[in-house]
């Protein structure tokens, strides 16, 4: 069974089409009052006409938020997973509590952060970095593990040194490991920013969201979460993009995505 | 060991336990910084009380506080849990019976991912309310979608070549699931079950804070308003024990269930 | 003019004056590996050979005897349990200095052009990028892959691959080839060509070779000698001369005495098989 190459992407618009179309038609069928369900046009409309005084000002600061806590996670979980890859010791001290921690629910935590510190950016920071970090460090450390034995034992004929080893195998291997951790954590970045706007904050999409539920202005939360997806899914489309120009430019022509 | 036991099993397995010290460095660490915050900052006490008084609180305020709100937690978690994975595994089945709907629907799910739980929270209390329903189906939206990938995954990835084994046998369709694509699936199924086990908690946590209740996920939110960091530690205690918990459960299944699974597997390869 | 370019740095001692030393002597070497868990396995039982300088040699031996493990030991990747490895006539603790050492797989990195692949070694070795580049330029073009240099290794045929991963090889400045099984993954017909094309390129240097492999005819049709090692714990049972005229083509490999000499190593491998089928 071929498939063309237009019949996925095809099909997939024939169902956003027609849930797009049930829920319209639904709402007005039904005749279902906006604060329960508002209609596709009436979200729309919310959304455009919210958009500056309201959404896009809110989404600037979640977007913030997101971004500093995704560079911290990054740059922390690249890190320290390099740094486990390398030494048994570090990795024995730390990667046992690193795994462990995808058994516990971390966003249980973002009340602490606001009792630490406060209502401003940093709590927001830490509760992205915080549920970002994990696959980062994880692909990280796997990559950087990545090498095979034999092209171990071809360095150790060569007499490479460790620094010749990292930077002209184990670093270009752990790329793609990188980006896949990366783009995991993308997902999750606006939602930890959110996570922490909830429990405390003035500004964002968190407490526009909060006001909207208060005076039952439905309409303006499915606008906020339409903001909040399109947010995420550029984030990670962005990050695609990077990633597959880095990969040509790193590997040729085909990629090889780990 | 002096005097030592024999057998190069038992001593292996001390040296291998042994070798694991800076793990419990680092842990006895950050209980001894927790411990000590306090008393060597000079901080104030609602920062980080010390660890033992978080513990005597858990403990003394257990049976007034904890135990029925963790109860109630535990009710919207289990329930979700269950509901969720039945949703995700039963889509699964639907979705790749079809391998034009499930190549049409997948990349959907996947938009659907973005939607944070959060977003989701308040309209399932708009919908169904302030009672147990709401925080049900939280923790089941957050379970469904990657025990759906994870099944999806693993539902297709019996080998070519034992599909083609089974055709040419005439297998039927429920031949196929049962023998062959379903214990393929299975090691793929218990890693979206492990992580729908702890967002299963999250998610119960999550609509408790949109939508009240007498959960923990509300002691929590009481406590940093209130700055009453202890009771706050303590709650997070049994949050994190309670997904400690699930997670070891189903990874006990896992192994009761895939040694079965694994064994079949090396006598297959062993009869070859 | 030698092939490689790099051979005026690699001032190797000629030795053809002092016939005495062998290039590479193995006395006693045995080597016996720690299970960890389980019982140490012992992998090669006291071996004693030697390969003169120019000289190409080949182990053939059934699977497990230990034939990698030997290669290992000359290639410095660790130490014999017992014996001595000597080379050029003394005992090195670093024999990596004297060789090259070649796998079964490319090993190729995927990120790297053909051409940086190739510079790889002499690279690491502290050969400048832009020179170790241009050696490895000029030996692809030389040797029928110029039209590959910058392509990366997914673009290519497993035996150009294969015949990259020999060129990076073959720029070290190294008196020994050690080559495990280097065409043990390509199909029949590739490998046969890859033969001949080694053939070709060794003329040029005649660089001391200790050659891996399973094949037998590929040992006859390559070597000056074939070495049979015994299964598990390996030891050196027949050594077969190959008394044919060089340089060889294909045709040897139909002759009558060539066919003769296959019956005798492929009846002592059999033997050996057979003891290690019926110990497992």
């Amino acid at each position: 069974m071929k498939w063309s190459r237009l019949e996925q992407p095809l099909s997939t618009g024939a169902i956003v089409l027609l849930v797009i179309a049930a829920w319209e038609g639904g709402v007005a069928w039904l005749d279902i009052p906006p604060y329960l369900v508002p209609s596709l046009s009436e979200t729309v409309k919310t959304a455009i006409v919210e958009a500056d005084e309201v959404l896009i000002p809110a989404s600037l600061i979640t977007l913030n938020e997101a971004l500093w806590g995704l560079a911290a996670a990054t740059v922390v979980g690249v890190t320290l997973g390099m740094l486990a890859a390398e030494s048994k010791t570090l990795e024995r001290a730390f990667m046992p509590y690193i795994v462990a921690s995808q058994a516990v629910p971390m966003l249980a935590i973002a009340p602490l952060l606001i009792i630490w510190f406060g209502f401003g950016l940093a709590p927001k920071v830490i509760a992205t970095a915080l549920i970002c970090f994990f696959p980062i460090v994880i692909n990280t450390f796997a990559g950087m593990r990545s090498m095979e034995r034999d092209i171990g034992h071809l360095m150790t004929s060569l007499q490479a040194t460790r620094a010749q080893v990292i930077l002209k195998i184990q670093v270009p291997a752990a790329v793609p490991f990188i980006f896949a951790g990366f783009k995991n954590a993308v997902v999750f970045a606006v939602i930890g920013a959110l996570v922490a706007e909830w429990v405390g904050a003035t500004g964002g999409l968190g407490p526009v969201i909060i006001r909207a539920l208060g005076s039952f202005e439905t309409p303006l939360v499915f606008a906020a979460i339409l903001y909040i997806v399109a947010m995420s899914i550029s984030l990670f489309v962005m990050t695609t993009l990077v990633e597959r120009s880095v990969i040509r430019w790193l590997y040729g022509a085909t990629s090889q995505s780990a | 060991m002096p005097g030592g036991r024999p057998g190069r099993p038992a001593r292996a397995r001390l040296r291998r336990l042994i070798g694991y010290w800076p793990a419990l460095a680092v842990g006895a660490g950050a209980l001894l910084f927790w411990e000590l915050f306090g008393a060597v900052t000079g901080m104030p006490r609602y920062i980080l009380p010390p660890m033992h008084e978080v513990v005597v609180a858990a403990v003394v305020d257990a049976k007034s506080h904890y135990i029925p709100a963790g109860l109630v937690t535990l009710q919207e978690i289990v329930l979700g849990f269950f509901l969720g994975t039945a949703a995700g595994v039963g889509a699964a089945a639907v979705l790749t019976a079809s391998a034009r709907l499930e190549a049409a629907v997948m990349p959907l799910m996947a938009g659907l991912r973005a939607v944070p739980v959060l977003v989701v929270a308040p309209l399932f209390v708009i919908w169904f309310g302030f009672g147990l329903e709401p925080k049900v189906l939280v923790a089941g939206f957050v379970c469904f979608f990657p025990v759906l990938v994870s099944t999806v995954v693993g539902l297709k990835s019996a080998p070519e070549n034992e599909l083609a084994l089974f055709r040419s046998l005439m297998a039927s369709p429920g031949q196929v699931y049962l023998k062959l694509k379903i214990p393929y699936a299975m090691p793929h199924i218990f890693v979206g079950v492990k992580s729908a086990a702890v967002l299963s908690v999250i998610g119960a946590i999550v609509g408790e804070w949109v939508g009240g209740g007498n959960g923990i996920g509300v002691i929590l939110i009481r406590a940093t308003i209130a700055n009453a960091t202890t009771s706050l530690l303590a709650g997070v205690i049994y949050i994190a024990s309670a997904a400690v918990v699930l997670f070891l459960t189903i990874e006990g299944l896992e192994r009761v269930l895939l040694r079965w699974y694994y064994e079949s597997r090396a006598t297959r390869g062993d009869a070859s | 003019m030698s092939l490689i370019a790099t051979a005026e740095d690699v001032a190797v001692p000629r030795l053809a004056a002092e016939e005495s030393v062998h290039r590479i002597e193995l006395r006693a070497v045995a080597k016996v590996f720690d299970g960890g868990d389980t019982d140490p396995v012992q992998a090669v039982a006291p071996t004693d050979f030697t390969v003169a300088s120019g000289e190409f040699v080949s182990i053939v031996g059934p699977s497990g005897c230990g034939k990698s493990t030997v290669l290992n030991m000359v290639a410095g990747l660790f130490d014999p349990t017992a014996g001595e490895i000597r080379i050029n006539g003394t005992a090195v603790s670093d024999r990596r200095s004297f060789c090259a050492y070649m796998f079964q797989r490319d090993l190729l990195l995927p990120w790297r052009t053909i051409r940086d692949n190739v510079a790889l070694g002499i690279e690491i070795l502290g050969t400048p990028k832009g020179v170790a580049r241009s050696k490895a330029e000029v030996l692809l073009r030389r040797f029928g892959l110029g039209a590959f240099v910058d392509k990366r290794p997914a673009q290519l045929s497993g035996g150009m691959r294969q015949r990259a991963a020999l060129m990076r090889t073959l720029l070290c400045p190294r008196e020994i080839l050690l080559l495990d099984e280097p065409f043990g993954a390509l199909d029949a017909l590739t490998r046969a060509n890859m033969q001949e094309w080694l053939l070709e390129v060794w003329e040029q240097d005649h660089r001391t070779v200790l050659f891996i492999t399973h094949d037998v005819e590929e040992a006859l049709f390559l070597s000056d000698r074939v070495l049979v090692m015994s299964a598990r714990p390996g030891s050196i049972k027949l050594e077969v001369p190959v008394r044919v005229p060089r340089p060889r083509s294909r045709k040897v490999t139909t002759s009558e005495s060539f066919n003769k000499l296959k019956e005798k190593v492929l009846e002592s491998i059999h033997d050996e098989s057979v003891k290690a089928m019926s110990e497992t």
